[in-house]
Formats: structure tokens, sequence, C-alpha cells
């Protein structure tokens, strides 16, 4: 790598999926700066996504950690969403908590972190003290999201059996609708896949693509937009949620939908691409260069690139290209040109984190400089380029402190058309940064899986400490040790690590359900190494139990092969409908059942939480396989 | 003419299935009946696996057609080998004839009851009228009488397997082997027919 | 072997050379083989086999280079063997019809007939005989059909025949193999060879001169029809029924092309057989068919033909009828 320049560095979730995901991506992203290939064409740290519109998903707020477009919870983010919305910051604070509670506690609850889709049953069977808010979890409504998809399933069971109410909104029903034995209190909700609802749908390389609906919902299935302003409107909401989205009859106007995601997502520039300009890319993608995506010179989109991949800032009618290549200091910003982010203050135990001799192409500023706010823009002498509107918009904003709106909470986007006016990154120009003085480990360092193969390294290599997160407890401290006291390897001595199959996607119902992928592959499996296989006596395709660590447990075929190394198992997680060894064909509603059903790998997976973001550990466990 | 064949590049296929999928959805193509399928070879061998997407090839000549007892084949135009299910008595002498294992029977259920032969029509239908429901029902698409190439190839995204007139293909191929600098990885005839120079 | 992988190795660029004739060379120059392309094209022995998803194992073999080789026996050895087989005994019995005419015979008929065959053993004897010919029709279709019946008839007309030839080749196994089990069962007893038998071959059975040779109920021409049919009948039946059902019993193309081979070499020749046996029991001799016709002989022709059988069919009759008042009235 040191010598093939420039490289992309690609990764998914064996990268992520660990007790050290964040520092496993931190530590590749390091190395990516290390061999200066970040900020250049053909470099990059990129992570793939395995279903349409993950990143867009991530990017409007599916993190519990923050409100759309990475603003955090703080007080400051939720007033800024509040005037995009346009509802009354009081009235977004009092819909959380109890009645009776204080408005400092209703306030606290609004900015704690919530629970994260890993964690939500231990939130479920825990005693209400041990949960950080006034009651366990006892209601879940699931829109597209696979239940077999995260570790430790049997818990995850006793989850479902302790919930009052279960919603399951999918084109399919999922994992969670059958895999317990909930008798009651269940409901399925039959939802479009992304063909019947039109939408922009935003891609791993941060384009947004603009999907238009292909068939009308099937059946008695709605898309996720008619169904969320049905049920906002029985929460007495739908006023509020969708005071600017047209709606016709029950169905919410999916253009007007973005145009709201471009009024608030200042932050990441996900502000330019207005419906407008992304089905003109859709219409005209073939004045696009296929290589370097930018629009080709005599065209209406010369110089923008593919999908306005964010961030593409400033209004639509400022007409940014969007942003190909991140901390490109080799263009200038407004063609796509950036810098890295002063995102962390302006200086550290007395050094600068400004740039240092380093700026994008046309700065006028030719050194490092903090992100912009209203106060800079004066100190720059640069307020008189404001229009009348924006400033008007600036001092709505700002209030009492107008010097205070930066680029990122101004509504009017002046703050980031001026500072691009005079080639200047809104966010400011400062160093990249590889210790994260703010992270449980500042700098990467390793740490053993909760369940290590290795368990003499548990001692100098332990995982984080246990501690009180995402208002439940992280015990995965406490379990470390125990397995280590319990020579839990010496009963599982193979390493037991998950995956995707091409064919299948997520928790697999909808996949399993079409033929033609079915047929590709009919039976759940486990990889086994030709020597582990010799050892334990299993053969080519016969029938093995995989014994998680924990509880659970699997009874799959076995496909013995090189795929994997000498004492590593490997186990797709697209498959359920089976529960050790039972098929569960029988709970499925009549004719909702997919073609394919098959024992799950999560079944056997184990506990495991990122400190960071409580990422699950679906990557590393151990396992004992025998012949069925 | 052209003379349609197809081209599988060992070196750029990812085994994604993609092609094998198109090749369902296009031509409805029913579940046990595989016109298309990836083969992997050296399955997990570090360095040495190896998968490739393989159908009918189309050869110039054809197997299949030399050792049917009721001459259901024929070729067209364009060099793609079809057949008549008209014609066609199952009787699968052209499976063991095939050095690709192209041909499919669907099972008929009682003893000995074999279907007509299916197998990949370079989506080029059947011996009915052009794009005809009763063409689409017995043989599946005629997108080549639409000015189209098979869908599995235009599917592929690392266009591994291409489909077209040989010459063209044969030429985008050559530069690949010309740029990357080796060889081979286009499978097909050279093992099938060890002893002959070509088809 | 070597030479197997040489070809291989040259092969690399055949699919270029085979779709654009000029750019082997350079392609050649420029490209070679990686070696872990080599080492993969040095596996390349046989069929390639690889691994693939869906359940039918047979997709997993990738290329079958052996395909080529069973086509070549299909359509150069196969009418070879057929022709030759079949078509031989055809010259051959025409010839000896012309040279020898109908075999008289010896002595004229008598007034007497014996019963040479009982119901059960003709009715076996017609269903195998039967089912048999329309085999034989229904399998030679398959093999020669294509080149001689299809230009008469055209391509709708021979498919049709060719498809109901299919149904009915796999449906009147069924009694062809009962046939060829019951015949073993009524039969054997008869057919096993004796010392009598090199005598009957020395004498030229009769057919080759005008002397006649011992024999019992069945002379070694006989004894070699029946041991081809119920042997070779088996056989082709075995390999049938395998062909039948492809890929139950053998797993793979190659046992698949072997069975097709066997049953194709094995019945042409049992064709062959047959035709003689219909020749001699038809119009190459006089008084034969009756054997199987109406069951009775003459007993001349017993006598001539089956001297020891006759003898013993008399001297049984004799038993059964004189001996039985005698056995009532005890000698004194």
């Amino acid at each position: 790598m040191a010598t093939h320049k420039p490289a992309t560095l690609i990764w998914c979730m064996g990268v992520t999926q660990h007790t050290v995901g964040t520092a496993n991506v931190r530590a590749l992203s390091i190395l990516q700066l290390a061999l200066g290939n970040i900020g250049v064409e053909g470099g990059g740290a990129n992570i793939f996504r395995g279903h349409c519109n993950v990143q867009g998903a991530t990017d409007l707020g599916l993190d519990v950690t923050s409100l759309p477009a990475y603003y955090g919870l703080s007080e400051r983010a939720w007033r800024h969403w509040s005037r995009v919305w346009d509802v009354d910051y009081e009235w977004v604070r009092n819909r959380f908590g109890k009645p009776d509670m204080a408005m400092e506690d209703r306030q606290a609850l609004m900015e704690a972190k919530g629970i994260p889709t890993t964690r939500w049953f231990d939130a479920v069977v825990a005693d209400p003290a041990d949960v950080d808010q006034p009651d366990r979890l006892r209601g879940m409504v699931v829109f597209g999201h696979g239940g077999n998809t995260v570790p430790r399933m049997p818990e995850m069971r006793a989850g479902l059996e302790a919930l009052d109410l279960l919603v399951v909104a999918d084109p399919h029903p999922t994992t969670f609708a059958v895999v317990s034995e909930r008798k009651d209190g269940t409901y399925l909700l039959p939802i479009g896949t992304q063909f019947e609802c039109s939408g922009s749908r935003t891609a791993s390389n941060r384009s947004l693509q603009w999907g238009n609906q292909i068939v009308e919902p099937l059946f008695e299935s709605k898309n996720d937009y008619e169904a969320m302003y049905l049920l906002s409107k029985r929460l007495g909401i739908a006023e509020q949620m969708f005071k600017h989205i047209q709606v016709d009859g029950d169905a919410p106007l999916a253009e007007d939908i973005l145009r709201e995601i471009n009024r608030g997502t200042w932050s990441i520039g996900y502000t330019g691409q207005s419906p407008e300009r992304l089905k003109q890319h859709m219409e005209q993608q073939g004045d696009f260069d296929m290589v370097s995506l930018r629009g080709k010179p005599g065209t209406t989109v010369e110089g923008e690139f593919y999908g306005l991949p964010w961030p593409c800032w400033g209004t639509p009618e400022l007409k940014h290209p969007g942003t190909h290549v991140l901390y490109n200091t080799h263009e200038h910003v407004m063609k796509g040109g950036g810098t890295f982010r002063a995102r962390f203050g302006v200086e550290r135990d007395g050094e600068t984190l400004l740039a240092e001799g380093s700026w994008s192409v046309g700065s006028e500023i030719e050194d490092g400089y903090p992100e912009f706010t209203y106060g800079i823009l004066k100190t720059l002498g640069w307020d008189g380029d404001l229009t009348a509107d924006e400033l008007a918009s600036i001092q709505a904003v700002g209030g009492a402190d107008p010097d205070s709106v930066s680029w990122a909470i101004d509504l009017s986007g002046g703050i980031q058309r001026v500072a691009m006016a005079h080639g200047c990154v809104p966010y400011g120009n400062a160093k990249a940064r590889a210790v994260a003085w703010n992270l449980p480990d500042p700098v990467p360092v390793h740490r053993e899986p909760i369940f290590s193969p290795r368990p003499e390294l548990v001692a100098e290599f332990p995982t984080t400490e246990d501690k009180r997160d995402f208002r439940v407890m992280n015990i995965g401290h406490t379990l470390q040790a125990k397995a280590v006291a319990d020579k839990t390897v010496e009963s599982f001595p193979l390493i037991l690590t998950s995956g995707r199959l091409v064919e299948y996607e997520g928790g697999g119902e909808e996949t399993r359900s079409n033929r033609w992928l079915a047929e590709l592959q009919q039976e759940m499996f486990v990889e086994v190494n030709p020597a582990d296989a010799a050892r334990l006596g299993v053969r080519d395709g016969g029938m093995v139990w995989v014994f998680g660590p924990s509880e659970g447990k699997a009874r799959v075929k076995a496909l013995v092969t090189n795929r994997v190394g000498e004492g590593v198992a490997f186990m797709p997680f697209h498959f359920a409908g089976f529960w050790s060894g039972e098929s569960q064909r029988a709970k499925y509603p009549e004719g909702a059942d997919p073609i394919v059903l098959g024992d799950s790998a999560n079944a056997c997976t184990t506990y495991g939480y990122d400190p960071v973001t409580a990422m699950h550990e679906g990557k590393a466990t151990l396992c004992r396989i025998e012949a069925a | 003419m052209a003379r349609m064949k197809f081209l599988c590049d060992a070196e750029r296929c990812i085994e994604c299935n993609a092609c094998v999928t198109a090749c369902k959805n296009e031509n409805e193509v029913p579940w046990g009946i595989n016109r298309r399928r990836v083969v992997t070879l050296n399955d997990g061998e570090m360095g040495k696996e190896r998968s490739i997407s393989m159908a009918c090839m189309h050869c110039t000549d054809a197997p299949c057609a030399s050792v049917c007892p009721v001459e259901c084949f024929y070729t067209t135009a364009d060099a793609v080998v079809l057949h008549s299910k008209d014609l066609c008595i199952g009787c699968g002498y052209c499976f063991y004839a095939c050095p690709f294992g192209a041909p499919q029977y669907p099972q008929l259920g009682n003893f000995g009851g074999r279907g007509k032969m299916d197998k990949c029509t370079f989506c080029a239908g059947g011996p009915e009228a052009d794009n005809t429901p009763e063409e689409y029902a017995s043989y599946g698409a005629n997108r080549l009488a639409e000015g189209k190439l098979p869908l599995c190839a235009e599917m592929c995204s690392t266009k591994a397997l291409l489909a077209g007139d040989g010459e063209i293909i044969a030429a985008i191929y050559k530069e690949r082997v010309v740029t990357r600098g080796y060889g081979s990885g286009a499978w097909g005839w050279s093992t099938a027919y060890p002893d002959s120079q070509g088809v | 072997m070597t030479m197997l992988r040489r070809c291989l190795a040259l092969g690399l660029f055949a699919l270029v050379l085979a779709l654009g004739q000029p750019v082997l060379a350079q392609a050649q120059d420029q490209g070679r083989p990686s070696d872990a392309e080599l080492q993969l094209m040095q596996q390349l022995q046989g069929p390639v086999t690889g691994r693939v998803s869906i359940p039918d194992q047979r997709a997993a073999t990738l290329i079958q280079p052996a395909g080529k080789e069973w086509r070549d026996f299909w359509r150069g050895t196969s009418p070879w063997i057929g022709g030759i087989a079949i078509g031989g005994m055809l010259a051959l019995l025409v010839l000896f019809f012309l040279i020898r005419g109908r075999v008289p015979m010896e002595g004229g008929r008598s007034d007497e007939t014996i019963t040479r065959f009982n119901g059960l053993d003709r009715f076996t004897h017609w269903m195998t005989a039967i089912s048999f010919l329309v085999l034989a029709v229904t399998g030679l279709n398959i093999a020669f059909g294509r080149d001689l019946l299809l230009p008469l008839i055209g391509p709708e007309a021979f498919a049709a025949f060719s498809d109901a030839g299919k149904v009915a080749h796999n449906f009147l196994s069924f009694p062809f193999t009962l046939g060829i089990l019951l015949m073993l069962v009524l039969w054997v007893r008869d057919n096993i060879p004796s010392r009598l038998d090199l005598e009957w071959i020395a004498a030229g059975g009769g057919l080759i001169g005008h002397r006649h040779a011992h024999a019992r109920r069945f002379n070694a021409g006989q004894k070699a029809i029946f041991w081809s049919v119920v042997l070779m009948g088996a056989a082709i039946a075995a390999t049938g029924y395998i062909l039948m059902f492809p890929f139950t019993v053998v797993a793979h193309v190659g046992g698949m092309q072997t069975t097709q081979m066997a049953h194709s070499i094995l019945s042409m020749i049992l064709v062959a057989i047959i035709l003689a046996h219909i020749y001699i029991g038809t119009i190459g001799m006089e008084g034969a068919f009756e054997a199987m016709g109406s069951g009775k002989v003459d007993l001349n022709w017993a006598e001539a033909h089956h001297d020891l059988w006759a003898e013993e069919v008399r001297a049984r009759e004799q038993r059964e009828t004189g001996a039985a008042p005698g056995a009532a009235v005890p000698a004194e």
C-alpha cells in the first residue's frame, strides 16, 4: 500500500461489527491519511452499504445519538430542527417524558442518546430502574428491519415476548413476526418496497438519486410515508409533522419530504439536491462521464457530479456541483473541492488545530481558518456580501446573538454562499484528527472480543469497562472476564463469524421470498474448514449443530470449504424461519412464508457492543460444531 | 451478419449470480431449470479461485444439433443455436453431448417423463414469430429481435460476461489481455474442444 | 496426458482465435497466462468441476470434454456398428435364402403332431416378441430415423412419430423385461449347454449340409438365441432403465454416456440376432413357425430337428396314457 497510490480502502460490516468497530474504522481512516490517500481521486475510505438507501437512512437520523444530518442531540440541535420543521421547541420538548415530569427532566430525556436497535430487548426485560428513562421499553414499531440480523436472538425472543405491543411494518413478515411465542398484541403492517414509492435515495458515495414509483403498492400494502402519516394522525401530531409537506389524501408528497430535508441539513450539505435537480440528473444520465461522474461540457449539467454527492452546499439555486471526493484541496470549493473540517475548536494543548500551509484552490484565506459564523463574516468584512433576506434570516435565527449563527444553522444559506464566494469552505479549514480525545480510546488500540479465542490475551487487551450508556448497562467487561474464568474456549473452540450472501439482503424475508433468488441459496449453511471437518467427522452437505457459547444453537448444513481458515466457521445471517432446528413455517400468515427458511446465524452469536456506536459484535464469537 | 458469441472473463467474474437472476426473470425460467449458472472453480483456494458464468455457448458446429435424433436444432442468421420444442422429444442426448451442460429438462413427474429440452436462447426466442406470446411462453424473451443483447451480459456489473458479435467481444477481450498483461481467464471452447483450433 | 496439457496451453487463446483470427499472435506475445491460470489449466484433465450453490450437482461440471467423444460415437461409430450388424445380417439371410431356399420338412408332413410349446410358453414368447419389435423399430428410429425416415415424411410427422415412439419405447420396456424373466424361468432347464451341442455345431446344425445332429428340446442354435435374448435383453433392459431415469442410478454424465453406448450397441446386435431368429422361424424353415403358432409341431419335423426330445415326449405321453391302467391293476 505504501507504493501503490492512490489506493482506496473499502470495508463493510467485517470491520464495524465488533466491540472495537469504531477503533477499526478510525485505524483504517488514519492509515489512509498517513498514506496520503484521503482527498485525492482514487483514494478514500469507503464503507459499502448493503441495501438501497442505507446511507440516506443514516444521514437522516437512524443513529440514536443524533438528529438528522449529524447535528447531535443538544438543545442547539433541537432548536435548529424545530425551526426547520416550523414547530415550537417547547412543543417538541413536551413530547418527551410522562405528563408529571419536570421540564428539566423532559429536556434531559430529549437530549439523551436513545436505545439502539442492537440493544432494545435489554431495555424490555430489564428492571425499569436499570433503564435510563421513565419506564422499561414496552412497545416497538419496526420499519424495515430484520430481527435475525442482530446477535443474541434467544434474548431477543424473550424481549419480544415481554413487549406489550409489537408492530412489524415490512413488505414481508420478518423474523420478529414469527420467532417468538407471542400470542397477542402483534400487528403486521404490509409496507411497499422502494419500488412502490418515489423519493430520494442516497448511495455509499453520498450521491442521491431520485427513485420513481415503479408499481402501485401491491395488495393492501402502503408505502412508508403513508403509514407514517396515518400513524402520526392517530398520535395527534400529523399537523406539526407534515406542516410543510403536501399530503394528498393520506399520501405525503415525496418531493416535499426532500425539500424539507434540503431546508435543514446544512451541516452536511444535503441542501442543494432539490427534487428538480435530482430528476434532471436522472433524465440526463447520458450527459455524465462514466469515470469522473462529471457532467460533460456543453450540457446543462456541465461540471456537476452525478447525483450531487453531499456536501452539495448552499441552496439549490446556488448550483453547487456536489462533492465527489471529500477533502480535495486541489479543487475550488464551488467545483467540489474541500478541506478538513474545523470541528473540534481552533486550539488544543497550546497547538493550533487549524490547517497550516494548506487550503483549497481559490481560497482567499491562504491558511487555516475556523468554521464560518455571522460573527466571522463580520470580522473578515464579508458580511456586506449577504443579501437583505439572508441577513434577516440570520438575525431571526440568532435572536439576541446573531454573531453566533453558524453556517450549519443559518437557514438562508447566506453564510455558506458568501464563504464559498471567497473560495472558503463553510466548515473551516483544519487538520485531520488522528487523536480523538473525546472517545474511550483516543488512539485506536487492540482489544480482544468478549468471547476471545485467545483468552490469555485478555489481561493485556481487555474490552472497555462496563458502563451504563445508551440508557442500558453494557456488561461486556464482566462477561469477557467470566468467559476467561470459565475457560469457555475449551468447549467452544472454533471462531464463529457471520456475513452476507449476494443472493439475499438483510433479514432476507423479501429476498428469500423471491423465487429467482431463493433458488440460488436453498439452505442455511455453515462454512467449515476441511481440516476442522475431518476432525469433527463432518462431511460436506451433512447436517450439523452449531452451538454458541451463550444459549443459542442452530441446525444447518455443513459446507466444507477453504473459504474459511482452520479454526474458523462462517454463517450467513439472512436466514430465519427455523428455531433450533424446528420449522416455524406454520406461524407465517398463509401465503406469506418465504420460499426458503433456515436457522439463524445470530441465534449463536453473542454479547458485545462498541462503546461509541453500540454496534454489536456479530463478527466475532466462539462456537462448537457437532454432526447432527 | 454477426456471429453471436458469449465470453466469460474469469478474471472479472465475482460470482454475484446477477446473470443467472437476470436470465431467470427475463425469460421466466421455472424453478429447477438453469439456463445459466455460475460455477466456482477451486472454491476457497487463495489466489486460485475463479468463477465462470456458463450457459449454451452457441457453438458453430454444435454437438447438440449433431446428436439430436429428431433434428430439432437450427442455427439462426446470427449464428445463435436454437431448437424447436414442437420437434424435441426430450430424449436427453443433447445433454450427453454438450460440453457445457447447457440443455435442461423439466421433470414431468411420471417415470421417463422428461419434458422438452430448455436452454439459453441468447435471448433470441424460438421458431415462433418474433415476440409473440407463443414464443415467449415456450422460449422466453426475444431481445435480439428488438435489437438488444442477452440480458445476462447486459446486467453483468463487472462486464465479465460479454455477449455480442464474436469479433467485437474478441477485440474487447484482447484489449483486456494486453492491458493486464496476462491471459486467458476466458473459459469455453479451448477446454471443451482441446484438439481443435477453434469452433 | 502431456499431450492434452499442451493442447490446453495452446488452447488458451483458442477462443480469441475462434472469434477473431488475426488477434491470436499478438495476444500470445503480450498476454502470458498468469501462474495461477497455468495451475488452473493443469488441472483441466477431464471434466472441469467446481462448486455451485444450487442443488443440481450436475451443474457443478463446468465443462465435460467427453461429450465430444460420445458425439463421435453416436454420429460415427454407432451407425457403423448398427449398419454392419443389421445390414450385414439382412444381406447374409438374403444370400442364404437364395442359395439354400426354404428348408423343407424331411419326409413331408406326418399326420401326427406333438405339443412343443404350451399356452404360457407362447404367451411369453409373443409378449416379448411384440414388445421387442416395437422397441427395435422405435429404437432404430432414434439411431437412424433422422437420416432415413425424416427426409421421407418431414420434420413434423417425424417428430410426432418419434415422440410417440419414445413413449412406446419407455412403456413397452416393461412387458419386454417381464418376458425375459419368464423365459428364463420357463426355459432355462432346457437350455443348459451340453455335449450334444458340440456335436450339433460340428454337424453345422443341419442347415449347412443335410445331416441332422441329435438334439433335445433345444438345439445349440436355439440355445444361443435363448442366452442372447436373456443375457443381452437383461443388459439392454438394465441400461435402458438407467437411461429412462437419468442421473438417478448413475450420477455423472460420463456414466450416462457409457450406458447409452452399451444400450445402443447391445440393442443393435440383438436386433441382428433376432433377425436371424425370425428368418429361421418363418420363411427359413418349413414347419418351424407352428411351434410358436399353434404350439404343436409335426412329428416328422420334431424327429428331424429334435429327435431326442421327440422320443422323450412320446415316451412320456405313452407313460401317461398307457401306463395308467396298468398301474391300477398290479401285475401278477
